[in-house]
């Protein structure tokens, strides 16, 4: 059937089952926007205020669904938009596709009004990328976009499109969805390492992002408890395995829990399984699991030793590799070891909230008051950290947060793109004031689609997590991070047309969250935190567990 | 201490490769001392020569970050000999008419060829491994070298073997 350009893209997307895009509407990407108006019984495109919103969004619905988040942008200032969104999901290894307009083929590379080189900007952000400027290579190239994003270690891809192209015509047929190739497990490396596994005394498992992305949760559920090995988490990695379960560590790295780290640096075998060694969580590389052998799984081969130097690299998907390891070691004890590690337990340090309310017990609240069962999105800063600390996490994808590229302002943007793949699911979003100040103009999409977020603001006013550096490593010179900022926040979210809550004192917290919760459309709840309030405990940067900072001189 | 790593890659033959490993280098911090490339009998691929310098531990690291990029289809390393490489040098050197038997006898000695000969200079042309280059270099330098150009080294594997034998 004849098509034009952009209606191949639309049909693309079908064809790979997308069903829900996020983007927004410019000159060289107006034919895909007329043919999006043809084919909106079909494929709902959310529209946002600004481009990185829906770059966010794209990267939220990936996360919060396990399908790949889909970006329209147009040409120029569209593109570079979402640079942001485009590497906050290449960090994190999230599977999202950005098509981009650009100016018709025979205007590329004279500076032509709105023209930027996408292409060029985003190769380090991407797995890869593409332009097309030959209508015959569109749909090819967009169904290779979709394989690379989700072949082996995921992560974006851009597809650039001319003008024209998308205007041509050509004549189209669908084709099925290539299948994923799997990735084949090194056994080798498997085997050579089950001996040291056996042989462990003190085994630890450091769990990251890759259980999730691999869907290998049940997996490593059954591995951990059949050999008996204790978990610890990257934030990555939160819900990948139950917070709830008897094996579960807790937090690894700068802000983990001491005992979590303490057993990292204390086992004789560590089991590394989709983490990557961030220096969030080997603040010394050289310095980390210093005792263990170290076996490393992972999808992506370049993971081995580029930080921390391992012993044993099985390459390949957690979920075989896990399966594998399962089947071929008998049952093992570790109850010493783990009593052990009980006995480092130290209590998340308490801190006083006197005229506030404490973080921790307002997610702790939200946490009681939802059974567990919400996805939490973040933004990124003290907020982050407490959410990750706080709330406990029992299932895979229920935790959205930007871990590796730390994107302040990915949280609202996220956490519509989480709610639109979960429709059914609570969604709440943990943001500081810093974090929403940078892209609150999302507020008027959860207004257009009244999608119910309840978007909990930890307003305490500072730029919370920078300012506890400078208190620790700056002799409290409090350098642009107490903005003295005059946001009245509930008459924001009513300029927005949003419902407003506040949580003043502590009696608040319960009644306004049950409030927030049951009222079905998007609110936002200003929490009053103390600007000394602190995320402990800390490793400063660099540091190792025996560096661990436990009380604040404030 | 840092050594010296030689690469050889299969690549995609179309625009911006080129670009994506040079980028991949500079973003990774890795070093490349000299890179050469163009199409190979395959007009789909190119083939590229990388000489680096780096720890040898991150050897590894340095072949699978290529190893991710789309367009790598197949990295080889080329050490303990089994390869044969080349590189081609052109160098201008200062040869008045009392010099010229000199220069003209450190050419014919590395079997050096002369391409051009100006009013005050000779301009020769030599193929071979880096290090006879680097010797024929330091040669010239007793006489005045006025500019000089070098590919860079290319090399393939010696033997039977070929980077194609497991590529479609």
């Amino acid at each position: 059937m004849e098509k034009t350009g952009a209606q191949v893209i639309l049909e693309v997307l079908l064809e790979q089952g997308v069903n829900r895009v996020f983007g927004y509407p410019g000159g060289t990407v107006l034919n895909i926007y007329d043919a999006l108006y043809e084919y909106s019984d079909r494929i709902t495109h959310y529209l946002s205020a600004h481009e990185q919103g829906a770059a966010h969004a794209a990267d939220g619905y990936a996360r919060a669904s396990g399908k790949t988040g889909v970006v329209i942008a147009t040409s120029g200032p569209g593109a570079t938009n979402i640079v942001t969104g485009i590497a906050t999901a290449y960090m994190d290894s999230i599977p999202v596709v950005a098509i981009t307009g650009n100016v018709a083929t025979s205007l590329l590379g004279r500076d032509t009004f709105q023209e930027i080189d996408i292409t060029g900007v985003t190769m380090p952000i991407t797995k890869h990328n593409f332009i097309v400027k030959d209508i015959n290579d569109l749909a090819p190239t967009l169904r290779e976009a979709f394989r690379i994003a989700n072949t082996g270690r995921k992560g974006p891809v851009l597809v650039d499109v001319t003008k024209d192209v998308t205007a041509a015509k050509i004549d189209f047929t669908p084709k099925i969805p290539a299948e994923i190739p799997e990735i084949k497990t090194n056994d080798y490396a498997l085997e050579s390492a089950i001996p040291a596994i056996k042989d462990s005394k003190s085994p630890m498992l450091y769990i990251g992002g890759g259980v999730i992305s691999s869907d290998a949760s049940q997996e490593l559920i059954k591995f951990a408890e059949k050999l008996d090995i204790p978990v610890a988490s990257s934030m990555m990695g939160l819900g990948g395995f139950p917070a709830t379960h008897p094996l579960y560590v807790g937090l690894i790295g700068m802000h983990g829990v001491y005992e979590a780290n303490r057993a990292a640096h204390d086992c004789d075998l560590l089991i590394v399984a989709g983490a990557r060694f961030s220096d969030r969580v080997a603040g010394d590389r050289l310095k980390f699991a210093p005792h263990a052998k170290v076996v490393h799984i992972d999808i992506d081969p370049a993971e081995m030793d580029k930080n921390v130097v391992s012993q044993y690299h099985i390459r390949g998907d957690l979920k075989n590799v896990l399966q594998k390891l399962t089947d071929k070691l008998p049952k093992a004890e570790h109850k010493e070891w783990i009593e052990t590690i009980n006995s480092w337990k130290r209590p998340i340090p308490e801190q006083d909230s006197t005229g506030y309310v404490s973080p921790k017990a307002i997610i702790e609240t939200l946490d009681r008051l939802t059974n567990g069962d919400c996805i939490i999105a973040t933004d990124v800063g003290q907020h982050q950290l407490w959410a990750a600390q706080y709330f406990k996490y029992t299932f895979p994808r229920q935790l959205i947060t930007s871990g590796g590229l730390g994107t302040m302002g990915f949280g609202l943007g996220a956490s519509i793109g989480a709610k639109v793949a979960c429709p059914d699911k609570k969604v709440v979003l943990i943001t500081g004031d810093g974090s929403f100040h940078m892209n609150l103009n999302e507020l008027t999409t959860l207004a257009s689609y009244n999608l119910p977020v309840v978007v909990l603001l930890f307003d305490n006013r500072v730029l919370g997590m920078v300012r506890q550096w400078q208190t620790v490593f700056y002799g409290k010179r409090y350098s642009q991070t107490d903005p003295h900022r005059k946001t009245d926040f509930p008459k924001l979210a009513d300029a927005f047309g949003i419902n407003s809550l506040s949580i003043k004192k502590p009696e608040d917290i319960e009644p306004t969250l049950k409030k927030a919760l049951e009222m079905n459309a998007p609110v936002l709840v200003d929490c009053s935190i103390a600007p000394d309030e602190s995320v402990l405990p800390m490793i400063p940067p660099g540091g190792s567990v025996k560096d661990t900072i436990d009380k604040m001189n404030i | 201490m840092a050594e010296k790593l030689l690469l050889s890659a299969l690549v995609n033959n179309h625009a911006g490769v080129l670009l994506r490993v040079a980028g991949l280098f500079s973003r990774r911090g890795f070093n490349i001392s000299s890179l050469t490339v163009c199409e190979t009998e395959n007009p789909k691929f190119s083939r590229m020569t990388i000489v680096s310098e780096a720890e040898p531990n991150t050897f590894r690291q340095i072949e699978q970050q290529l190893l991710k990029l789309e367009d790598v289809i197949k990295v080889i390393r080329l050490k303990d000999e089994k390869y044969v490489s080349s590189e081609l040098l052109l160098v201008k050197v200062r040869a008045e008419n009392k010099d010229r038997p000199a220069v003209l006898q450190t050419i014919s000695k590395y079997g050096a060829r002369v391409k051009d000969i100006g009013h005050l200079t000779i301009t020769s042309e030599l193929t071979g491994i880096p290090s006879i280059i680097d010797e024929f270099v330091k040669e010239l330098e007793a006489h005045t070298i006025i500019e000089l150009t070098r590919s860079g080294v290319t090399a393939l594997e010696s033997g039977d073997i070929s980077i194609n034998d497991d590529i479609d």
